[in-house]
């Protein structure tokens, strides 16, 4: 019987084209339980998503969650030694917001574990690109670099950089500025957080900026190496450069993204390189990998 | 097209002036006719009417692009929204307040009355005081005058109406502004657009 993609949701065609477009790229589907061990996310639990999670007692009186991420359950079950390419189509339960009620999530997605290097990281960025244009519309891909805002933060005393990061998540130049003013940060350290904290735009813009406010090094090299990755692949137009994506997670170290589709009031599209997170489950590797979002897509919407 | 969520009241109306003179006005926004929508295609905005309570939430739904918000707000809702700039105007800020004669009884928790709970919530967690917290939706000031509460945590302007009512501030949380808050998504796709709009505002302040 052949399959009248008309039948067929905004979601679960969405599913399907990026099924197709990992696999070519030699992402293997990884099937998961929906429910973990409670201790997986409860020791866990400053990384995720959500605060609370929905839980239950198996007959055997073990404390069970219903998965929040699908990420740890990836990382628990990667074998050290090798690159692991995995990608998936699962749920994952939430709270939308604060004290707001459970929602059930697909999402799709990789992840790329093991002995990686920049070789990897680009892979996996491009496939992201890859993703949201085969979601259809204008697309911007937002990139960011956790290694500049800690050199960035460096030398701040503990207590602040917790504030400076959620300022910098909201652009927010106004309370920026003001904090710094009242902790006698000025200067080239001032420069560069109310750089991180106000401007955004093309790798063209963005990266001579950097370069000019001072930041130099590996996450300099690699960030722009990442842009000229995608740029080479063909992904350049909708690229940005911007340090108020996921800028108060702590998800990822390294690089990270954020991917948009024109029209949709948020991201459709997160990732970043999380080998802190590998480590924290005792794998010795390194890990990148994204999600989409697949909830967030209009019905209707996307390439036929 | 930007589309902008304009607060009901005041400081709603002080902000579309500053956006008019900016050369963003738009045909019967301040007039009163009964329609919901007010279009300048010239100028490539829309604006439409919202209670000031809900303007965070149009935009971090991504139903406005851009809206006027009280930073008493943002504190208490956390919507996730940039915030693009301090309008430097609505200000006032954010207190605990009690009666004149009150003393603080830590054999127990605080009685607070206030309309932003969350806000209560975070101030006192970080003081490691424990609160029996009275959400109320208006007149706080009343609270602690009935023995309602011990405390209140409200806007405060001038101080005048604390001081009528025999009341006086203890403690400042955080000073309040507007601030012009904006959807993170739409950033992406209409930054140029945004940010001639916020050159426009700065040079109309």
């Amino acid at each position: 019987m052949k399959l009248d993609p008309q039948l067929l949701d905004a979601q679960e065609r969405a599913a399907l084209r990026l099924r197709r477009l990992y696999q070519e790229a030699g992402y293997q589907r990884s099937r998961l339980s929906r429910f973990e061990p409670y201790e997986l996310y409860a020791n866990n639990k400053d990384v995720l998503l959500t605060e609370a999670l929905l839980t239950f007692t198996e007959p055997g009186g073990r404390l069970m969650a219903l998965r929040p991420d699908v990420t740890l359950s990836l990382i628990r079950a990667h074998q050290p030694g090798r690159v692991e390419r995995v990608q998936y189509s699962e749920a994952v339960y939430r709270q939308r917001g604060q004290g707001q009620d459970f929602r059930e999530i697909m999402q799709a997605g990789i992840e790329c574990m093991g002995p990686i290097g920049q070789a990897e990281c680009q892979e996996v960025l491009v496939l992201a690109a890859r993703s949201l244009e085969a979601l259809g519309g204008p697309t911007v891909l937002g990139l960011s670099h956790r290694g500049l805002i800690a050199l960035a933060l460096t030398g701040l005393h503990p207590g602040i950089r917790q504030q400076l990061m959620r300022l910098i998540s909201q652009k927010n130049q106004a309370d920026l500025s003001a904090l710094l003013a009242e902790q006698a940060v000025d200067g080239p350290k001032r420069r560069q957080l109310m750089l991180l904290g106000s401007q955004s735009g093309p790798p063209g813009e963005m990266l001579p900026a950097l370069r000019a406010a001072g930041f130099l090094g590996d996450a300099l090299a690699e960030l722009s190496a990442a842009c000229q990755a995608l740029e080479e692949a063909g992904f350049g137009k909708g690229l940005r450069i911007d340090f108020s994506l996921n800028a108060d997670s702590r998800y990822y170290e390294g690089i990270l993204f954020k991917g948009f589709l024109e029209g949709l009031p948020e991201g459709v599209l997160a990732g970043g390189r999380y080998d802190p997170l590998m480590k924290r489950l005792h794998k010795p590797a390194g890990g990148i990998g994204f999600a989409v979002y697949l909830d967030q897509l209009p019905d209707g919407g996307g390439e036929g | 097209m930007l589309n902008i969520a304009l607060p009901k009241g005041r400081l709603g109306e002080k902000v579309y002036a500053r956006l008019e003179a900016a050369g963003y006005g738009c045909e019967e926004v301040l007039g009163n006719s009964r329609r919901l929508l007010f279009e300048n295609r010239e100028k490539g905005v829309t604006y439409f009417w919202v209670k000031a309570w809900d303007a965070a939430v149009y935009v971090a739904r991504g139903v406005a692009d851009l809206s006027i918000c009280g930073k008493d707000v943002l504190m208490e809702q956390q919507p996730e929204v940039y915030e693009l700039m301090d309008l430097q105007t609505g200000i006032c800020r954010m207190d605990v307040a009690a009666m004149r004669d009150y003393r603080d009884d830590r054999s127990r928790p605080l009685k607070v009355a206030t309309k932003f709970p969350r806000v209560a919530q975070r101030y006192y967690e970080g003081l490691g005081r424990e609160i029996d917290l009275i959400q109320l939706s208006g007149s706080i000031e009343l609270a602690p005058l009935l023995k309602l509460s011990d405390v209140i945590v409200d806007i405060v302007e001038t101080g005048t109406t604390l001081r009528e009512n025999g009341l006086h501030s203890i403690a400042t949380l955080f000073p309040i502004s507007a601030r012009l808050i904006a959807n993170q998504a739409a950033y992406q796709f209409k930054q140029k657009e945004m940010e001639a709009l916020l050159q426009g505002l700065r040079e109309n302040a």
